[in-house]
């Protein structure tokens, strides 16, 4: 790890870019400095790599080469465009607010302001506010390569706050397009602040249009704070149906007695990694983590989670289900953390996966920490093709093979879909599902 | 009809055979019951003649309806109308009990070339198939088999039956486990589906079974062949002397 | 929950100290000069007597070691050691040159009788237990005697020291030695490779069953002194061997290292039962004192169908650094794991298993308990991977903590890496207390606290006991009950 090593090609032009990006991006001399900074960070810390413990299974100096530039400007964006690009998510109910290639884009975005919810573009913030430093700020993680990259490059992003004791009629749908015809970096950063008492769902979607280059490099990082006694739901659906590289993190803290369920659906993306760190600052809280993974080809999909229980009595919950084919690879990191004095602590994980082809690869490390005694802490994580014996017992009832097959996949994926509260969503993740096992996929560029 | 004409079945990837030249023929309209020890070769020939994988035909035949199955797949054969319930039926975690069934109907109904039946219709067909039955309909909201007793799984092996309308029913220990009431139910199902256009196959290890299913015929099976064939009476006579008399002619 | 708080200052009462191995025999050694360099290596090659080929194989290990770095992984915190200020070599000055029963210093024999060791053999032929038992005894760096070396002869066993195997079956030596770690593996293989001073050798030829158990009692008694031995086991085609460890060191206020390396290898059809029981002096209350346990135990099962299944008890020792695993290369081999590891007082525990399914419908299971006291910190860490061509591999993982205390820490770190859709991988893994429930349950019958908590451990490690050769269960529940709470039982 502290082994000196040459920077690579994609780590030279990433500290190279950087001064000439600089200028471009929005923010104050203040919030300058901590892009400088973290830039900084990067700088002495290089892309992880497989030495990096963290990383061990997503080299990502070896995965990503070179450095994109930034998307070109793109125009004649529809509101059509995107319902089509949105595909099975397009019939959801909700406030939405769209970014293109990592621009909010107000006229395609239908967000009614009220004093329940308000969703404000960061780039605005960053310019006009002064506090608005602590949007950017990620003290604490400083040994995020990654997520420093973020703090230096997110040109843009939501800022949504949700008022205290508020009940969201219908979710906040944050849509990122991707449309650049050339290969493009874009990073974002957006922030939740769910209210105390409050009750929302927020989804991040991120699509494709269907001339949108292949190539894409997405660094995206979501603050979020839930207040004492909120709730929220909040899914991210990954789609962008590319070659690319998809990085994520979400970084989670919650209030006491706050209530989080944060979702993770991705399918067909090169490169992607999920991040989600939670932490529990007040007592009484409660976190249900869950996804699917559906990867063919050789896509490689990563979902690293640490869930620190830094204070007594929460619970946490994880269940996440894959699907690979071909060969595809598929990564589970799963860290439960309970410190000293977080007693009654009530911590369970469970990671499942399918393997459909035998080039396919899982690598799991489920991991507990623990250091209080008064706690049940329990994981699980369970890799095979599916069951010989229930296929034959699906067809003994008259149903095809092919056919029993996909009932076995989906009821398999069901069972984590079924963490997605909202209806209509969850639905349209179950819809996603079923296309992408029938290699049903929304139409694209054949680039 | 069915017909096995002298099947020999061993083991797919072991050579180990099984099935050493069995005969055995059920018209439509009977009921046929098969006894023998543990290790006799009773669950393999349910399994052969449900098409399951793992075992290998080495001679002989199976016809249904004058057709041989054996190169047919499973679903061929369920289209075909056999069933098998199954000694230890499956538990599909979160496939619940409706949509499996409905899958399996239609796919069935499809190949038999009758028209699909749309939700509604299924549920009331279902219903009055569970009513028939004396079974509670709720079982079906839960996934299959997954956390049902020995008793419920037995039970929604039986309405599964009926509600797939096979012609060539196949029960493999159906008996196993089951308390009396679990038994009756079980077996006013099985004596509610006889029927002249079926045939069916009790296998059993014990007597008790065949008091509430009375078979027409009654064949022990002892290291992979019928070694004597008889009516219901035979069932009683192998109660008190057992299976030594016919294990010693085996060996 | 005032019954889990009267546990928790039962169990802070009776901590590390009530060590019962700890006295010291007062003997006169020989040692070599203090210091790690080519000439320690060659001095101890001399003193071994050994060929020139050995002396090479060591200088080969001492070179990469003093380019290698200590691995820092692992989850056990201790200050830097200074490989220069030990002892690489001692030997009770009475023992060298060939030896029988009856020229072995009477005060050896007294210690080991005192470790309740027997090595006189009709001794162990008039034991209560009727157990017969041959031991290979270390003391050390040296092997003062092995028992029933007769009586395995005539069924075609070689059971002897390691200087002795290397004198008397250089053939076998050469071929074996480091197949399975070999002399770069890792920062304490290497220096073991370097400096090995004995240990025990065993040889089973084709298709015997080994007629008795075999055993190696450890025994560090030298102040200042690390511990180097290696152990290598061969089963060829179709035999069995049952092999059982035991250590023990005197109560000391330095920390003394100890670096062994145990290679097995098991041919078609063969098969290898290694039991380790290790209570090396853990270290006072105060965390002062202890042995550095850094060990590297790896089997080959190079054989189609073979078989090596480890099981291990660990109560002792400050730091054990130790991953018993098995490489499953032949087609149907089959490893297992199997492990108790109870740390109390300040201990440092970092151990678990790597199974490495190349073979195809290679089988393994892991079995792991870890029980953490005081203030303590106790780490499960495994490797499962089937590599693509390892069609049909299965794997199933049990890994179950139990904490005792809120000062003690339990930690879970699996790898699984299945590269091939046929692999069949499980894992689970739990961490809970003793539940006041249970604990009222067994009270409201009558049992007291220590009784109550001494039976519910019993319980939960119970699979892996059984595992154990019968001889040694009732003792090894006897020593966990002794490691947490001091005269239960």
């Amino acid at each position: 790890m502290n082994v000196a090593v040459l920077k690579t090609k994609a780590e030279q032009a990433l500290s190279e870019a950087f001064s000439g990006a600089a200028a471009e991006l929005p923010g104050s001399s203040e919030i300058r400095k901590l892009r400088l900074d973290a830039m900084g960070r990067f700088g002495a810390l290089g892309l992880p790599h497989r030495r990096v413990e963290e990383w061990k299974y997503t080299d990502l100096r070896n995965l990503v080469k070179e450095v994109l530039p930034a998307p070109a400007a793109s125009k004649g964006v529809s509101v059509a465009d995107i319902e089509a690009a949105l595909g099975a998510l397009a019939g959801l109910e909700a406030h939405r607010v769209v970014f293109v290639d990592g621009r909010y884009e107000p006229d395609l975005s239908a967000l009614v302001a009220n004093e329940d919810v308000s969703a404000a573009s960061l780039a605005t913030l960053l310019d006009n506010d002064t506090s608005a430093v602590e949007l950017l700020d990620v003290s604490g993680r400083d040994d995020d390569a990654v997520l420093a990259l973020n703090t230096a490059y997110a040109a843009d992003g939501s800022v949504v706050d949700i008022a205290p004791l508020a009940t969201l009629d219908k979710p906040v749908l944050l849509v990122f397009v991707r449309a650049s015809e050339t290969p493009a970096f874009v990073a974002v950063r957006n922030v939740l602040r769910v209210g105390e008492g409050a009750i929302a769902t927020v989804i991040e979607a991120h699509v494709t249009l269907p001339k949108a280059a292949r190539d894409f490099q997405l660094n995206a990082a979501t603050k979020v704070i839930v207040g004492k006694g909120a709730k929220l739901g909040h899914v991210k659906v990954a789609l962008e149906a590319g070659g690319g590289v998809h990085l994520s993190n979400w970084l989670t803290e919650l209030g006491p007695d706050a209530d989080y369920a944060g979702f993770h659906f991705t399918a067909s993306t090169g490169l992607a990694r999920n991040q989600v760190a939670v932490t529990f600052a007040g007592e009484d809280a409660r976190i249900d983590l869950s996804g699917a993974f559906l990867a063919r080809e050789g896509q490689h999909i990563d979902t690293t989670l640490v869930v620190d229980h830094a204070v007594p009595k929460c619970v946490s919950r994880e269940l996440f289900k894959g699907v690979l084919e071909d060969h595809a690879r598929g990564v589970f990191q799963g860290k439960v953390i309970v410190r000293p004095d977080a007693q009654k602590t009530d911590g369970k994980q469970m990671a499942q996966v399918l393997m459909l082809s035998p080039d396919c690869e899982f690598d799991s490390k489920p991991e507990l920490e623990i250091y209080a005694d008064d706690v049940v802490c329990g994981h699980g994580s369970t890799s095979a093709d599916i069951d010989d014996d229930l296929v034959f017992y699906c067809r003994s009832r008259g149903i095809p093979e092919a056919e029993a097959r996909a009932l076995l996949i989906e009821s398999f994926i069901g069972e984590a879909l079924e963490k997605v509260e909202h209806e209509g969503l969850r639905d349209a993740l179950g819809e996603l599902a079923h296309n992408w096992l029938r290699r049903i996929e929304p139409a694209r560029s054949v680039a | 009809m069915l017909e096995i004409k002298d099947l020999h079945v061993k083991l797919a990837d072991e050579d180990r055979e099984i099935l050493k030249g069995l005969t055995l023929t059920i018209p439509k309209g009977e009921v046929h019951a098969i006894m023998g020890p543990n290790g006799s070769g009773k669950s393999t020939l349910a399994y052969v003649l449900a098409g399951r994988d793992g075992y290998e035909v080495t001679s002989g035949d199976i016809l249904w309806d004058g057709e041989s199955i054996l190169e047919m797949e499973p679903e061929e054969r369920a289209a075909k109308g056999v069933f098998l319930a199954f000694q230890y039926p499956m538990e599909i975690p979160g496939v619940a009990g409706f949509t499996f069934l409905r899958t399996a109907v239609n796919a069935v109904r499809k190949a038999r070339g009758l028209p699909e039946l749309s939700t509604p219709d299924f549920m009331k067909f279902v219903k009055a198939k569970a009513e028939r039955l004396n079974i509670n309909t709720d079982m079906l909201k839960r996934p299959v088999n997954v956390g049902f007793s020995g008793g419920e799984k037995k039970r929604a092996e039986i309405l599964q039956m009926e509600v797939l309308e096979p012609t060539l029913c196949v029960l493999d220990e159906t008996d196993s486990g089951l308390d009396i009431d679990a038994l009756r139910i079980v077996s006013d199902g099985v004596n509610s589906m006889r029927s002249p256009e079926r045939a069916m196959l009790v296998i059993t290890h014990y007597q008790r079974l065949l008091n509430h299913i009375v078979p027409d015929r009654v064949h022990v099976m002892v290291d992979g062949k019928i070694r004597k064939s008889g009516d219901a009476s035979l069932a009683k006579e192998l109660e008190k002397s057992g299976y030594a008399e016919y294990q010693s002619k085996a060996a | 929950m005032p019954a889990v708080q009267e546990t928790i200052e039962q169990v802070r009462k009776i901590d590390v100290d009530q060590y019962k191995y700890g006295f010291e025999t007062k003997i006169d050694t020989v040692k070599a000069p203090k210091g790690l360099s080519e000439d320690i290596v060659r001095f101890i090659s001399e003193k071994k007597g050994e060929p020139a080929w050995m002396l090479e194989w060591r200088l080969e290990a001492y070179r990469r070691w003093v380019n290698m770095t200590e691995p820092t992984w692992a989850k056990v915190d201790y200050p830097k050691i200074d490989f220069n200020d030990l002892y690489y070599y001692a030997a009770p000055k009475s023992t060298e040159g060939p030896k029988s029963l009856d020229e072995v210093d009477p005060e050896l024999l007294a210690t080991y009788e005192k470790l309740g060791i027997p090595l006189r053999e009709r001794e162990v032929l008039a034991g209560v237990q009727g157990a017969r038992v041959a031991v290979d005894a270390v003391f050390d760096s040296v092997s003062v005697v092995t028992t029933f070396k007769d009586e395995l002869k005539k069924a075609g066993v070689i059971f002897c020291s390691m200087s002795e195997a290397v004198r008397e079956h250089p053939e076998l030596i050469k071929k074996y030695l480091g197949s399975v770690v070999p002399q770069g593996d890792n920062f304490y293989a290497a220096l073991n490779a370097a400096v090995f001073s004995d240990g025990s050798f065993v040889y089973v030829p084709e298709g015997v069953r080994c007629p008795m158990e075999l055993s190696t009692y450890f025994r560090i008694n030298e102040k200042q002194t690390g511990q180097f031995e290696r152990t290598l086991i061969i089963a060829e085609k179709g035999s069995y061997v049952s092999y059982l460890e035991g250590c023990t060191a005197p109560m000391r206020d330095e920390h003394q290292l100890h670096a062994a390396v145990v290679e097995l290898i098991a041919l078609d059809d063969a098969e290898i039962k290694y039991s380790t029981v290790q209570n090396w002096y853990p270290g006072d209350k105060n965390g002062k004192g202890g042995i550095y346990n850094f060990v590297t135990k790896r089997g080959d099962c190079r054989g189609d169908r073979s078989k090596i299944s480890w099981t291990q008890v660990e109560t002792g020792s400050a730091i054990t650094w130790k991953y018993p695993s098995c490489i499953l290369r032949g087609n149907e081999s089959r490893g297992e794991f199997y492990s108790i590891a109870v740390s109390n007082g300040w201990q440092q525990v970092d151990s678990g298993t790597k199974m490495i399914h190349l073979g195809k419908n290679s089988s393994s299971r892991i079995i792991s308990k870890g029980i953490a006291a005081g203030h303590s910190q106790n780490t499960y860490r495994g490797l499962v991977s089937a590599h693509r061509k390892a069609t049909g591999a299965r794997n199933f993982t049990n890994c179950d903590s139990l904490l005792i205390g809120d000062k003690c820490g339990a930690h879970t770190v699996p790898y699984i890496e299945a590269k091939n859709n046929t692999a069949h991988f499980e894992h689970e893994a739990t961490t809970s207390k003793i539940s006041d429930d249970t604990l009222f349950y067994c009270r409201q019958r009558g049992l007291s606290q220590e009784e109550a908590v001494a039976l519910v451990v019993n319980g939960f490690v119970r699979d892996v006991l059984q595992q154990l050769p019968m001889e040694f269960m009732a003792e090894t529940q006897k020593l966990i009950g002794i490691s947490l709470e001091g005269s239960v039982g």
